[in-house]
């Protein structure tokens, strides 16, 4: 069975400065993998390369068997690739509804109707803000507004960037359980989660890769990974110190 | 404003460069060297406002004619035009073009009372006269000479017709607020005053205005059967017609030359046949003048409006060109009169002859003091009342 | 007592056309983020092929037809060969190419058709109904119902249709937009041919009214500016009410104040929204985060 993700050799570039450097990874269909890594490893450069908004320097990043090399950013939703930001993308004279359903023009989800965006938001735990605007919602709202967004156009590849970052504890709370939600609901959706809360990503993912200073240095089961020496050192090390 | 504003930028940025050797066009096709009287004039010949260019080539007519029957005592007239297109950011660039490379003696129907504003102290001061094609009385100058009626003389006699011939007694005036329109209006206000009686309105627009509206529906509350509008040119008046019109209120209009035209009838779709007036210093296609003015035109300017007010005073002023050169002609005996003979000439003329009445320049150098009044009448303007002095 | 009835019957009826000249510039806007001063002379190139054929013979309603078509055409055109292209070096280019592009269009109008006013077929000028004793002609009426469906039919496009969401959502967020595959060109493109469609249908109610001149439906979209600038930018119904109230202010400057007062008030009354709410009336505020 083909891998929903692959990632041969990536690498990418900042004036000299290797962001990633040799990455290669595989993910199968369904997993949740977390990608975590101290500031400034790559993480949001790998999900940057992922959704096409990056053109690596070398490599390969296949999705479903389908080589995405030659698809740029616009095109790769119809490939099933979708993602939220680290800060939320959201148009600001749109409702939260409306903006939700903006995923469905040309995800895969093209039939989705305004139920269908109501009731992603209900799952997310949001479906009281849909008829407001981005800027009269709560900062956590907005993020799994985004979130509704991706899941309406019913991706395979779902990347998330730090979901949880900026939120309250109730919030995340919050995000747990509906990420948990849409587990249950999606079960064949991959999801790759970019997240500094190590706790969080625990929580919710199966998997998880770590990236520091642009190279893989661990991928596997959550536990194992979590009680991998090298990870410790290299990432709770570092994080300590940020 | 805007409307303006558009255009004339349209003119200037677009057309400028495209048109440019049209500008400088003019006629050259005279006899040899030092025998032309050479003149000239500016008007626009392209651009938005190039409907306004029949009177130049009217001008032209007249000139041509002469020129075709052996000139001046043997002398040609050199008669160049230039292109202004109407903006008087460009007339003095033309003009100086004119008086200081082509050398011209005197300036014969350049149009236009903003454009000639813009050169009227430049060519005092180079001595150039000037028989100019516009209204505003305050063109009048030691060097520049007016034919069309001062728009008093032509409000109060438009308004002395609705009263003495018409026998109306509630009249209504319309009016802009600049010089033409308020002198229309005041002399509008005097004859009625002369005659015991008052404006049943004095309802002012404005000219770059869009909505005519709000002076429709004042206008139609005052309930007056005649209304005049002396000073507006034909697309403004024909907007307040048709607003007026539109809202069932039909009096009939007293207008001018200025209006005199194809365009208010084609834009009020003839719906004032027969219920407009027009007041004008001018001949018309229909008298006995006229059908030589028109045959001539038929001739050398076939493709303008015969029986436009604009026409008809471009042509008359090309016909004063000629009598007043001829003169100059005369007092130099027989040589190419200098701008000063010209000059000289021109501080003494009068005219009362077919085309015009009522010039005197050795008084004044202002327009015609007689004027006509015309009806439109299935699409023709027919005379209502004779020539008669401006009251 | 009449005089005051006239003034607001007929500042309503102008103010409506306002509305619509306001309306195609909403449509670009909310597309694509500037203001395109090139809808009056896309229109123009319609009205004289309209004319042209309607002085050869055709009926009003093929005429009106053609209109709208040729504008569309024309509109569709402009957007696709040239501003949106141009959209790539930002938004300045792009505004500045719609000037440009007016004043090439207008250019060649002088040229070819020259400047006379000529009068320009409406619908019917007979009398449909007299509302307080002003009558309405059946002219008058077309425009106020042909009108009121395009607002109508707009707003519900925009609101309800996943098209009319996304080519609001285009401009407002160009990253999102990009990574959801929406496609804002097509939808641009869509916007400048609609646009270029409400500007001939503009058309067929000014240049009976202000004559048909190369300039004439220019003249009239100042108004539409002030009113979608009063209205809010991204707001239908803020353009239909900012320019009946535009068309009403107007004409009671004119009739109690003074004419020459009228761009005055009209430009003062924008400032005034502007700086009172930047979004125009109607805009939807944005609100301080809590
Ligand atoms: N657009 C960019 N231009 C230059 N350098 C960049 C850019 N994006 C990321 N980088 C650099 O690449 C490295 C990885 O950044 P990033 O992927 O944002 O890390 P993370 O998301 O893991 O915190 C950092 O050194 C960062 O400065
Ligand atoms: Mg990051």
């Amino acid at each position: 069975m083909t891998a929903a993700l692959e990632v041969r050799e990536l690498y990418m570039t900042f004036s000299g400065v290797d962001a990633l450097s040799s990455v290669s990874l595989s993910v199968p269909q369904g997993t949740w993998m977390g990608l975590i890594g101290p500031n400034g490893s790559g993480k949001s450069t790998m999900l940057n390369v992922l959704s096409g908004l990056y053109k690596p320097r070398a490599g390969a990043v296949v999705v479903s068997g389908s080589d995405l090399g030659r698809v740029p950013a616009r095109s790769r939703i119809k490939h099933g690739v979708c993602r939220t930001f680290q800060h939320p993308q959201l148009a600001a004279s749109l409702t939260i509804l409306e903006n939700v359903m903006v995923g469905a023009v040309r995800g895969r989800g093209a039939s989705a109707d305004d139920e269908t965006g109501l009731q992603w938001l209900a799952r997310l735990g949001c479906a009281e803000y849909a008829e407001h605007l981005p800027a009269e919602v709560p900062y956590g709202v907005q993020k799994r507004a985004e979130v509704a967004r991706a899941l309406i156009s019913e991706p395979s590849l779902l990347l998330l960037d730090e979901p949880a970052a900026g939120l309250s504890a109730r919030e995340r709370a919050e995000l747990v359980a509906a990420l948990r939600e849409v587990r249950e609901v999606l079960p064949d959706l991959t999801l790759c989660l970019v997240e500094h809360d190590v706790g969080l990503v625990a929580s919710v993912c199966t998997e998880l890769a770590v990236l520091s200073a642009g190279k893989l240095i661990a991928h596997g089961p959550t536990d194992e990974v979590l009680a991998d020496d090298a990870v410790k050192l290299a990432y709770l090390g570092s994080r300590s110190t940020t | 404003m805007s409307k303006k504003l558009v255009g004339l930028t349209v003119a200037l940025t677009t057309l400028s460069t495209a048109l440019a050797g049209c500008g400088g066009g003019g006629d050259s096709a005279s006899g040899a060297g030092g025998d032309e009287i050479v003149i000239g004039a500016f008007s626009p010949l392209s651009g938005p406002a190039v409907s306004a260019s029949s009177g130049i080539y009217a001008t032209k007519a007249a000139l041509d004619k002469v020129n075709d029957a052996g000139g001046i005592d043997g002398h040609k007239i050199k008669f160049i035009i230039k292109d202004d297109q109407f903006d008087p950011a460009k007339t003095p660039g033309v003009t100086r073009e004119l008086v200081e490379t082509d050398r011209v003696s005197m300036l014969c129907g350049p149009q236009g009372s903003v454009p000639f504003g813009a050169v009227k102290d430049y060519l005092a001061a180079r001595k150039i006269p000037t028989i100019v094609n516009a209204g505003a009385p305050t063109l009048a100058g030691e060097y520049s000479y007016l034919v069309s009626s001062p728009f008093d003389g032509v409000g109060a006699m438009l308004a002395q017709f609705a009263v003495e011939d018409l026998d109306i007694d509630k009249v209504a005036i319309a009016y802009s607020d600049d010089a033409l329109g308020t002198s229309a209006r005041d002399g509008a206000v005097r004859i009625l005053e002369a005659d015991g009686l008052e404006p049943l309105g004095e309802i002012k627009y404005d000219i770059t205005a869009t909505d005519f509206s709000s002076q429709a529906i004042q206008l139609k509350a005052t309930g007056a059967d005649f209304v005049s509008i002396p000073a507006a040119q034909a697309n403004v008046a024909g907007l307040v017609i048709n607003a007026a019109e539109k809202i069932g209120y039909k009096p009939i209009w007293g207008l001018s030359y200025a209006a005199q035209n194809k365009t208010l009838v084609d834009v009020t779709k003839g719906a004032i046949d027969g219920r407009a007036y027009f007041a004008t210093p001018y001949i018309t296609e229909e008298s006995e003048t006229g059908a030589e003015y028109a045959a001539t035109l038929a001739e050398y300017a076939p493709d303008v409006e015969v029986n436009s007010g604009a026409t008809i005073a471009g042509y008359t002023i090309g016909e004063l060109c000629v009598d007043v050169l001829t003169k100059a002609v005369e007092a130099a005996d027989g040589e190419v009169p200098t701008s000063a003979q010209i000059q000289e000439t021109l501080s003494s003329y009068t005219a009362d002859n077919d085309y015009i009445q009522g010039i005197d320049w050795s008084d004044e150098p202002d327009g015609a003091a007689a004027a006509q009044i015309l009806q439109l009448k299935d699409g023709k303007y027919v005379e209502s009342k004779p020539f008669a002095p401006l009251p | 007592m009449e005089l005051l009835q006239t003034s607001l019957i007929l500042g309503v009826v102008v103010g409506i056309v306002y509305s619509l000249s306001g309306a195609g510039l909403v449509v670009i806007f909310r597309t694509s983020g500037y203001i395109s001063f090139t809808q009056g002379d896309i229109a123009a190139v319609g009205l004289f092929v309209g004319l042209a054929a309607y002085n050869s013979g055709a009926g009003y309603v093929w005429t009106a037809l053609l209109v709208i078509a040729v504008s569309t055409l024309v509109g569709g055109l402009v957007g696709a060969l040239i501003t949106v292209p141009l959209e790539k070096h930002g938004h300045l280019p792009a505004a500045l190419s719609t000037i440009a592009t007016a004043l090439i269009i207008s250019g060649l109008l002088n040229l070819t058709v020259g400047g006379d006013p000529r009068s320009f077929p409406e619908v019917s000028r007979s009398e449909a109904l007299s509302i307080l004793g002003v009558q309405m002609s059946w002219s008058d009426v077309a425009g106020v119902l042909v009108s009121a469906s395009v607002f109508i039919g707009l707003g519900v496009f925009f609101s309800r249709s996943r098209m009319g969401v996304a080519m609001r959502a285009v401009n407002d967020n160009k990253l999102a937009g990009e990574l959801l595959g929406v496609p804002d060109r097509r939808l641009k493109l869509v916007s400048w041919t609609v646009a270029g469609a409400l500007s001939g249908l503009l058309g067929l109610f000014v240049a009976p009214i202000l004559s048909l001149s190369t300039v004439s439906v220019n003249t009239l979209l100042v108004f539409g500016f002030c009113a979608i600038v009063i209205g809010g930018f991204d707001s239908i119904f803020g353009a239909l009410v900012a320019g009946t109230a535009i068309g009403v202010m107007t004409n009671l400057t004119s009739t109690y104040l003074d004419p020459n007062l009228v761009p005055t008030v009209l430009w003062a009354s924008m400032l005034l929204v502007l700086l009172v709410r930047p979004n125009g009336l109607f805009g939807r505020r944005k609100l301080v985060r809590v």
